[in-house]
């Protein structure tokens, strides 16, 4: 992916200089408090001695490690009970209520009470972050395999497949736009939490960061921290889009080439469209 | 034909429009103000609780809208921001922010208080103790200096103990689920602890360690422009800290109300508090410019930070005329 040096990107660099040159002379005018509005070039002042001294690269390797193991581990949860919960029709009777009920819940509201379970180490950080990401891959994870297109298993049965060649090589391909876009929503989710979750007896971390930097009136350094917290965002989303590319390459192919993409194994992937019904408590974009 | 008006009617309704022509244009005897009150929510700030329970704001002339802040760090924010005319702030954020260069101003101290305690395990049996545990603490407050006078206190370096960030809610489940060995923080909390497990755990006092000052806090400009509604606060203060001292147990009981404290844990601090709006500026200035040093020294504050003219910060003035204008 090269910068091609066309109109648009031309217009974008040049939007964004001038954004942070009005604001650089805002904050220099006298017109704000420019403690309470610091300027482009001193919260960069500020980014790099936290750069130098090592503290900022501790900060986001903290956030990382424990934005990553919830992420992880909530998604690979709700994966696993949405797939469930669309297959075993008692199961999903049992337990939805409960879950819809708890999807209510937000994660800054489990703070004290994750500390008094888990303790003031990772384990509560990780709780909170998984709690905040499980419920947007769960919905779409059951929604993408519980409206599967049923022609599809017609196709996979006159060709001989069911049980678990049907689940592998036709239910899961076909729910993966809505299981991918269930990914895509959590990955800022994470973030969100992160901050919320560093409230519990963090030492480090970007959301700490924050935190501390508003307690003390260091506004320079909180904007460094929210800048970091964009970056992440920004990284998490470009290395997912190129995961999912590498590792789905059908997904999302046929859509730029105009044609239909062999998927694994040899056999034609299945052609999924969006329908309407599928949106339904979805959240998340389809092929 | 009507029959011609009475004289008196004409002359009636003219006075009638003459008087109400008159009321309008001439201000009200007692006119009010308009301000908004920042105001923590702490056993500590009793005279706004006072005051606002009391209606002294209307006595002295101002129509008060009281916002509630968790801390004081919140109020001076909102008061930079315009949105609160002036509020309450103990001496740590105020010294925190002129650190930063914001332009806040401290009118009145209204009470002085040994606020913190460490309330820890009972394995802890003195503060040397401490060494290796570790302690919750909410970073950015005055507990934050309060720990580090504790440590210097007990011979340890800050690196002797692994001394960990939490709100006050977090604290007590933190201790109570043995994530901590010991916290830094105020009543009603220590009193919650302790409570929580009987037997487990104690308050450890160091008398004379770390004196709060609770302060009235607005900004320069707002003294400028608003000098005569300021005033008019600290003559209700003063109001309030009277009633305060003639009758201690209906004021603590108005306070724990407001603040949903335990009336019986209310009347056992309130003796502990030392409740006069005064402005010992000397001493104010003194313990500032020690916890400015202490944020430069320890890094809190952004390297190259001078102390600012705490001189410019506690202004006086404003108090004096309030009580001249009380015994005129």
């Amino acid at each position: 992916m090269g910068f091609r040096l066309d109109r648009s990107n031309v217009a974008g660099v040049l939007g964004t200089l001038a954004f942070f040159g009005a604001w650089e002379a805002l904050s220099r005018s006298g017109l704000v408090n420019e403690v309470m509005l610091p300027a482009p070039s001193t919260i960069a002042q500020s980014g790099w001695s936290l750069l130098l001294t090592g503290e900022l690269a501790r900060h986001l390797g903290a956030s990382l490690l424990r934005a990553v193991l919830g992420f992880v581990s909530g998604s690979v949860l709700a994966i696993a009970l949405g797939v469930a919960m669309a297959q075993i029709p008692l199961l999903h009777a049992a337990i939805n209520p409960l879950v819809q009920m708890f999807r209510a819940v937000p994660s800054l509201a489990f703070v004290p009470l994750a500390i008094f379970w888990f303790g003031i180490g990772e384990t509560s950080k990780i709780f909170l972050i998984a709690w905040g990401v499980f419920f947007p891959v769960w919905v779409n994870t059951y929604i993408g395999v519980r409206d599967s297109n049923p022609l599809f298993h017609r196709a996979a049965a006159s060709l001989g497949a069911s049980g678990w060649r049907n689940f592998a090589f036709v239910v899961l391909p076909a729910a993966l736009p809505f299981i991918i876009a269930g990914l895509r929503v959590s990955l800022s989710v994470a973030l969100v939490v992160l901050v919320a979750a560093e409230l519990a007896g963090a030492a480090f971390g970007v959301g700490y960061l924050i935190q501390m930097s508003q307690q003390v009136f260091r506004v320079d350094q909180m904007f460094v921290g929210l800048i970091v917290l964009g970056v992440m965002g920004f990284s998490a989303d470009f290395l997912f889009e190129r995961a999912v590319r590498r590792l789905f390459p059908w997904y999302g192919a046929e859509k730029e080439s105009g044609k239909k993409i062999v998927g694994p194994e040899g056999s034609a992937a299945p052609t999924v469209r969006a329908d309407p019904r599928q949106q339904q408590g979805g959240i998340g974009e389809t092929a | 034909m009507r029959p011609p008006e009475p004289v008196s009617s004409r002359v009636s309704r003219r006075a009638f429009l003459a008087l109400m022509a008159a009321v309008v244009a001439t201000p009200a005897i007692g006119e009010t103000q308009s301000v908004v009150i920042g105001e923590g929510i702490t056993i500590g700030w009793a005279p706004f609780v006072v005051a606002d329970g009391l209606e002294l704001w209307k006595r002295h002339g101002l129509d008060a809208r009281v916002v509630t802040f968790p801390s004081g760090r919140l109020v001076i924010e909102s008061i930079l921001g315009g949105s609160s005319t002036f509020g309450t702030a103990t001496e740590t954020p105020v010294t925190l922010a002129a650190l930063n260069g914001l332009p806040i101003r401290i009118l009145a101290v209204i009470d002085t208080h040994e606020v913190y305690d460490l309330v820890a395990t009972t394995d802890i049996g003195a503060i040397e103790d401490i060494r290796g545990k570790r302690i919750a603490f909410s970073s950015g407050t005055n507990a934050q200096i309060y720990l580090a006078r504790l440590l210097d206190r007990a011979g340890l370096k800050p690196s002797e103990v692994e001394a960990i960030n939490l709100n006050p809610a977090e604290m007590v489940s933190g201790l109570t689920a043995g994530s901590i060995d010991g916290f830094v923080w105020s009543e009603p909390h220590q009193s919650q602890a302790i409570a929580a497990k009987p037997g487990a755990f104690h308050r450890l006092r160091v008398p004379g360690l770390y004196t709060q000052y609770s302060t009235v806090v607005t900004t320069q400009q707002t003294i400028e422009t608003r000098r005569p509604e300021l005033i008019a606060a600290l003559k209700a203060l003063i109001a309030a800290d009277d009633y305060i001292k003639g009758s201690p147990e209906a004021a603590a009981a108005l306070t724990a109300a407001k603040i949903r404290m335990d009336p019986g844990l209310a009347r056992e601090i309130w003796p502990q508090i030392n409740f006069a709006v005064s402005l010992d500026r000397q001493k104010l200035i003194d313990e500032m410019r020690r916890q400015g040093q202490w944020a430069i020294d320890s890094g809190v504050a952004r390297a190259g930070t001078k102390l600012p003219d705490f001189d410019a910060v506690v202004v006086d003035g404003l108090l004096a005329e309030a009580r001249q204008s009380l015994n005129q």
